[in-house]
Parts: structure tokens; C-alpha cells; sequence
């Protein structure tokens, strides 16, 4: 099911009250992770990034991909305060720079990664609050090329409905939605990364995250180079 | 051995590195041969002009279902300018629309259409749009 058929069939819903309109702004989001191309490499490179945290820093990886989430959110509520001007990141130009900036920030955590286990305790402690600003700012440029088109049709949608005033929580439960799954995989990713935590499986986990990164950082080269 | 653990993460690190950069390179080369033969194909509609007045452009205007994102956008440009006697493509995210402008006599709007439908899209009623 697209989302389009979805909100074509449960928009008449929303005029009933702000539950089901909220409820169908949390599920479309949920259906719009479900359909993206993104989500299987962003929701790989989250569970690496988790998981590597996990191992390097023997702390739990939850909050990193909750700072992802919280982007992810957090930029859908700033998109549906600007409804407006929701075209402008709509345009091949900037989703060509939106391409190569994910590509290099995964690149990047690609390199965090891999260099995680050759640091020391106390520069892996350092690392730890700025891996948390990173993740959320990974999360919020995600969000920005994958999110804003599906919001454009929610919030179309539900000012054909007549519900124009809540447009901003129609965005923010959108958001919440959106950005769930990625939660549920960094949970699991961190659970079974503590499962495996025998130090003969840690090396291999580190480098296998650093190696799906890397995929993703190339998935992206790719988006890029298709602008060109 | 821990100086050799440390330069065997530091060469597989830079061959993983390595095999990265190769592969963008390959890919950036298959990129460049779609850009050049887009090229060749924009410059045959002005000899076709001049030498051929049955060969004819078309443009047209295809609603389009299930883009999500740009990855969407950069799949369907790049699926559609592969098609032989496509001369341009603009697909809007905001519109849900794809544009074309194409060579008549090569491939129509409803092949194009069949061809955004086989890569999973919705394709709606197609509008010619006149030059």
C-alpha cells in the first residue's frame, strides 16, 4: 500500500477528532519509513552506529539512536512549522547537496567506527556526547530529503479535510511515526549487540559496522551521481 | 603483537578504504558514460531538425504515485534518461510529476509511463504539453 492509497483511504477519519487524525499522522509516518528506498540503508547504518557504541565505548547504544529519532522528529515539527515553504527543499538541486552531505556524514561515522577501538578510554569518553549531537544531526538531515514530500501530502490531505489548525501536530505525530522504526532497530541492535558481548565478536562487530556505513555512504554517492 | 594487530586493523582499514573509493570511481564512470551518451542523444534533435523533418520531439506531463524522497527522484531520472530517444527529464517531488521531452520516433510517452510503472510507481493520465 502507498501512502498515498492509505491517506486517500483514511482521511475521511480525520474530521472525527483529533484522535484519529493524530493516529493517522503517527501510522502514515510509520508508512512512510515502510516505503522509503532509505530507511533498509539509514535503518542499517543505524544499527551499526548503535552497535559500535555498544562494543568501543561498552555503554548503551538506546540513547544514539534516540538522538537520531528526536532529529528525525524535531526536523518534521520544524518542516510542518514551515508548511509553506516545504517546496524549497522539494527541488532536484537540493536533493543533489542532500545526497552528498549524508554521504559524507556517513563516511564519516564510517570512520568513528573504525577508529572507535584504537582509542583510549578517556577519548572515547570525549567522543561520547558529541556521538550523541551527531547522531541527532544525522537523524535531522536525514529526515530533511526523506520526509518532507510524504509531509506535503499528509498536510494536503488534511487541509482538504478541513484540518488546517493542526497541521503542527499533524507533523510532530507524522514525525514520531517516521522516526519509530529507526527506535525499534536501535533497540534491537543494542540487545543483541549486549548478547554477543564476548570479546572475541566485539572486533568483528566493530568492523562490520564500519563496513555498512561505508554501503551506506556508497548508496548515497550513488543518489548523488544520478543528479549529475 | 599489538603493533602487529595495530597494522593489520591500519592495512585493512585502508584497503576497505581503497575498495570503497574504486567502487565510487567505477560507478562515477558508468555516470559520466550516461551524461555523455544524454549529450550525444541532446545534440541528435538539432540534426534531426536539420536533416529529418519526420522525426518530431513529444513532451509530456505523467502524474506519478509513491515518490517518497529524493532517492525516488535520482532512481526515476536516472531509470528514464537511460531510455533511448529521451532528451530530458525533470521529475518534481512537490508536483508528483514527472516532465519529458522526447524523440517521437523513438519511444513514446505511454512506454516511459510503462517503464515508471515497472519500477513500482503509479503512473496517471498522461498530458501532452506543447512546445
Amino acid at each position: 500500500m502507498t501512502l498515498d492509497a492509505f491517506l486517500h483511504q483514511f482521511a475521511a477519519q480525520m474530521p472525527h477528532g483529533l484522535f484519529w487524525a493524530f493516529g493517522i499522522a503517527f501510522v502514515a509516518g510509520i508508512l512512510a519509513s515502510a516505503v522509503c528506498p532509505c530507511t533498509l540503508p539509514m535503518g542499517l547504518g543505524m544499527a551499526s552506529v548503535v552497535g559500535s557504541y555498544e562494543t568501543s565505548q561498552k555503554k548503551s547504544g538506546f540513547p544514539i539512536a534516540l538522538s537520531f529519532f528526536l532529529g528525525i522528529v524535531i526536523n518534521l515539527t520544524v518542516l510542518g512549522a514551515l508548511a509553506g515553504r516545504l517546496g524549497e527543499v522539494l527541488t532536484e538541486a537540493f536533493g543533489q547537496y542532500w545526497a552528498l552531505g549524508m554521504a559524507v556524514l556517513s563516511l564519516l561515522a564510517a570512520v568513528v567506527a573504525f577508529i572507535g577501538p584504537q582509542l583510549k578510554v578517556a577519548q572515547l569518553e570525549s567522543l561520547r556526547r558529541p556521538g550523541l549531537a551527531g547522531a541527532f544531526v544525522y537523524g535531522f538531515i536525514f529526515s530533511l530529503g526523506t520526509s518532507a514530500a510524504p509531509l506535503l501530502l499528509l498536510l494536503t490531505v488534511a487541509a482538504a479535510q478541513g484540518k488546517t489548525e493542526s497541521g503542527l501536530i499533524l507533523a510532530i505525530f507524522f514525525g514520531l511515526g517516521r522516526g519509530f522504526p529507526f527506535l525499534l532497530i536501535g533497540l534491537f541492535a543494542g540487545i543483541v549487540t549486549k548478547l554477543t558481548a564476548l570479546s572475541v565478536w566485539r572486533r568483528t562487530i566493530q568492523g562490520a559496522s564500519a563496513l555498512s556505513l561505508l554501503v551506506v555512504s556508497v548508496y548515497y554517492v550513488r543518489v548523488y551521481l544520478a543528479f549529475v | 603483537m599489538r603493533k602487529r594487530v595495530r597494522k593489520f586493523s591500519l592495512i585493512s582499514f585502508v584497503s576497505e578504504i581503497a575498495v570503497v573509493l574504486v567502487a565510487v570511481f567505477l560507478w562515477s564512470f558508468s555516470a559520466n558514460a550516461a551524461t555523455t551518451k544524454e549529450q550525444q542523444s541532446d545534440k541528435k534533435p538539432a540534426q534531426a531538425n536539420t536533416t529529418d523533418s519526420a522525426q518530431l520531439f513529444g513532451s509530456a506531463k505523467i502524474p506519478v504515485e509513491g515518490m517518497s524522497c529524493m532517492s525516488c527522484v535520482a532512481a526515476l531520472k536516472k531509470a528514464i534518461r537511460g531510455m533511448d530517444g529521451v532528451t530530458k527529464v525533470e521529475v518534481s517531488l512537490a508536483d508528483r510529476n514527472v516532465k519529458v521531452e522526447y524523440l517521437t520516433s523513438k519511444v513514446t510517452a505511454q512506454t516511459i509511463a510503462q517503464k515508471i510503472n515497472d519500477l513500482g510507481y503509479k503512473t496517471g493520465s498522461i498530458e501532452a504539453v506543447g512546445k
